[in-house]
């Protein structure tokens, strides 16, 4: 199909250059006009009308509407993919044989085109679609697919929440014929030691917007800087994916095996209490929804995250654990861009762990303390807390003289708050007034700092560097004045 | 006089980093105070509180060398060996939160002056002998012969974990002592032999035994640390929920090693009950 035409109704005309794929059509529109289709080109006689009279007929525009043409599909074909199931075709075409008419055919057809294209089982794809040589009526389809890469094997260096780390990726595409993917990963980095990640995926109903995944990892994490201890952590899970226009909705079930190990000598007697093995058995929900523009320095659009985890299916741990995380920016004009957000999380159980409990305070998350700076300490230990809540808002500014968008001025202001549940925290005995005077006290004495400094968007990190300013603190709190760094993806 | 600069100084000194914070609220976190020194020894949190107090040799040893010279101490039972600075059991916790291992806590205890030197010239030489020819024994006995690491190990070492995490650490464990106590020179082939491990054992008992006689100590007038660590083998072998070499020799009627039966059965009475 050349050119455009428009289709009543439909808003927006149909043009080869806005699909996915490559679209050819041969005869089916002529045959909606009730025209005879043109001839082929190399037996087409030059025109002999006068100039004025071949300029009026190419200006002549015909409407038709497709979305009123009766049409289904009799024969689908497809060429180019080494490997694809039966089933999984099945599942594809569903909708494109269900089409009633032209519109739909058209639909459904660039529908299944672009999954292939998402799945990874093709590069490309160029859909042919010309009436039916069989029936009356019907079209038949073609997808001339150039084959998707089977193998891929990446290396990288990755920097993100004040974590550098290096990895090296290996990824087996369309495994089974059907869009399944296992990708295999191993990382080393400052704080992560060493990590191995398998994760063998497999899209539902043919649709890369569902996807089931079952996940094996292994990770130590040295919190020795912060806790003194190294935490070993071995997970199996599963857990199915669904994208709607709405968000990303994540359903999954976990096994997780960690060892909190390698005490220093001089580990607090809360973290010593936490010290050993743990089997956590959980299912957990998550919710995500994120319409900014840029994950890094956005400047409009919103981010929201919720979700929820309850443990206690086998194992020998049981909490239920709830956490959220809202981030709006509003564009000012002229480069001024303002940004807030919230994050806050609760964990209840008999008795919690390092390993599940929150941490606040580094240059990601409240920023002008240390990391893991606020919240319960014992000694030199941050053990994270019960609860927390953190704020922050920001105003991006142009800066003068400086021409590109990608660096900008940043004045920023944070506040959050994290505390244990049980006796040592909100739950001491014999606080006055009792525990709702000291859950009063928690929610309206913040540790909290203010800034400002320069905020570089690079494509695929945020890079920040602020004079930071602590204004309240606790005594067991961990502010860190001055001039800091922070590298990341989110901020607070 | 005031000059020009001592208001500067004092403007750069209100806006100098050392100012900040500028307000500091109490914490929402008290950490649990230590009033004694805690002693954290193995022990399964199912197990009767009238028992033996632990199974296992280390934490039943220092506990008991604690108790000679009269240190006061907090008990804890625990089942985790990680909490402690050198990953086992026993461990002390001080008042100031340092924690000391089954070394540290001997070190601690010289430096306090509350262990003297030994009545026993050679204690250092019998020690040695029981720590390598008896402590093997028991660790065979607990994680290598199969009835003893049902009885011991499965159940009183690893009783307070999930099973998944059982079988792991039970597999793990079984091949750590398999490897420590293969017998013999590794060039002409060392290997796992129970009988070997025995025999030592009974060698070392026979020793003792003889070392012992007629005496309430092995150290002379005063228990020490050679009393200590040999209560602490015989008990868990004796206290074991099955029959093994050892327990059977020594609770024959007529046996040679019946003085030390008594010796273990006094030490659990005076300074356990």
């Amino acid at each position: 199909m050349s050119g455009g035409m428009e289709t009543p109704g439909s808003g927006a005309p149909l043009d080869a250059g806005d699909l996915d794929s490559g679209f050819s059509t041969r005869g089916i529109f002529s045959e909606a006009m009730g025209v005879a289709p043109s001839p082929p080109a190399q037996s087409r006689q030059p025109p002999r009308r006068p100039a004025q009279q071949q300029q009026q007929q190419q200006q002549r525009t015909v409407t038709v509407d497709i979305s009123k043409h009766g049409a289904h599909i009799n024969r689908f074909s497809i060429s180019g993919i080494s490997r694809i199931r039966r089933g999984f075709l099945s599942d594809l075409l569903e909708p494109v044989f269900q089409s009633q008419t032209i519109k739909e055919a058209v639909d459904e057809t660039r529908e299944a085109a672009g999954k292939l294209r998402a799945l990874g089982m093709a590069k490309a794809v160029l859909v042919e679609m010309d009436r039916s040589g069989e029936k009356e009526g019907a079209l038949d389809v073609h997808f001339h697919c150039q084959d998707g890469s089977r193998y891929i094997i990446k290396t990288g260096v990755d920097v993100g929440d004040s974590e550098g780390t290096a990895s090296v990726t290996g990824r087996v595409n369309n495994i089974w014929g059907g869009g399944e993917s296992f990708e295999a990963n191993y990382s080393r980095g400052s704080k992560t030691q060493a990590a191995f990640q398998g994760t063998l995926s497999a899209p539902l109903d043919a649709d890369p917007r569902k996807r089931l995944e079952a996940t094996a990892n292994q990770a130590i994490v040295a919190n020795r800087p912060y806790s003194s201890h190294d935490e070993l952590r071995r997970t199996l899970g599963v857990a199915y994916k669904h994208e709607t226009f709405g968000g990303m909705h994540e359903l999954g079930y976990s096994l997780s095996w960690r060892d909190i190990c390698n005490l220093g000598t001089h580990a607090s007697p809360s973290l010593r209490r936490d010290a050993g093995h743990s089997l956590k058995s959980s299912v957990g929900y998550t919710f995500l929804r994120d319409s900014r523009d840029s994950a890094t320095v956005p400047t409009c659009g919103s981010y929201a995250r919720v979700g929820a985890e309850f443990a206690g299916i086998g194992g020998d741990v049981q909490f239920g654990k709830s956490h959220f995380e809202v981030q709006s920016n509003e564009s000012l004009g002229r480069g001024y861009v303002l940004s807030s957000s919230v994050h806050g999380g609760l964990l209840w159980g008999a008795r919690t762990s390092i390993s599940d409990r929150f941490f606040l305070g580094g240059n990601t998350s409240v920023r002008g303390f240390e990391h893991r700076g606020i919240g319960p300490r014992d000694g030199e230990d941050s053990i994270g807390g019960d609860v927390f809540y953190a704020a922050g808002v920001s105003l991006l500014t142009p800066l003068p003289y400086v021409k590109t968008d990608a660096l900008k001025g940043h004045l920023w202001a944070n506040a959050g708050q994290c505390a244990l549940l049980d006796s040592r925290g909100l739950g001491k005995p014999g606080s006055s007034p009792g525990m709702t005077g000291e859950v009063l006290r928690f929610l309206t004495s913040p540790s909290a700092s203010v800034g400002l400094g320069l905020v570089y968007r690079h494509s695929l990190v945020r890079v920040e560097l602020s004079c930071c300013l602590p204004i309240v603190a606790t005594t067991t709190d961990r502010p860190k004045p001055g001039m800091n760094f922070g590298l990341g993806f989110q901020f607070l | 006089m005031a000059t020009s600069e001592a208001p500067l100084r004092e403007i750069l000194k209100a806006v100098s980093f050392t100012q900040f914070p500028l307000r500091i609220n109490r914490p929402f976190f008290t950490p649990e105070k230590i009033d004694n020194p805690q002693l954290h020894i193995h022990r399964p949190l199912t197990q009767k509180s009238s028992a033996s107090p632990s199974c296992d040799v280390k934490s039943l040893s220092t506990l008991a060398l604690l108790r000679f010279v009269g240190y006061k101490v907090d008990v804890k039972y625990s089942s985790e060996p990680e909490a402690s600075p050198n990953g086992r059991l026993p461990y002390l916790l001080l008042s100031d939160s340092t924690a000391l291992d089954a070394r540290g806590i001997e070190n601690h205890l010289r430096e306090q002056g509350v262990l003297g030197e030994s009545e026993l010239a050679d204690e250092m030489i019998y020690l040695s002998m029981v720590e390598t020819n008896l402590v093997p024994a028991v660790e065979y006995l607990a994680w290598i012969d199969p009835e003893g690491f049902d009885a011991i190990g499965w159940q009183k070492y690893l009783g307070s974990y999930p099973v998944l995490i059982r079988y792991f650490l039970g597999w793990q464990r079984h091949q750590q002592s398999s490897r420590k106590l293969q017998t013999g020179l590794p060039e002409f082939g060392s290997a796992l032999d129970g009988d070997v491990i025995y025999d030592n054992a009974f060698r070392a008992l026979d020793s003792l035994a003889v070392l012992l006689g007629e005496r309430k100590y092995f150290c002379g007038t005063k228990p020490g640390a050679l009393d200590a660590l040999v209560f602490a083998c015989l008990n868990v072998i004796v206290e074991a929920p099955l029959k093994s070499p050892i327990r059977s020799a020594m609770t024959r009627d007529g046996s040679k090693h019946k003085a030390l039966l008594d010796f273990t059965v006094r030490i659990l009475e005076e300074y356990f009950h």
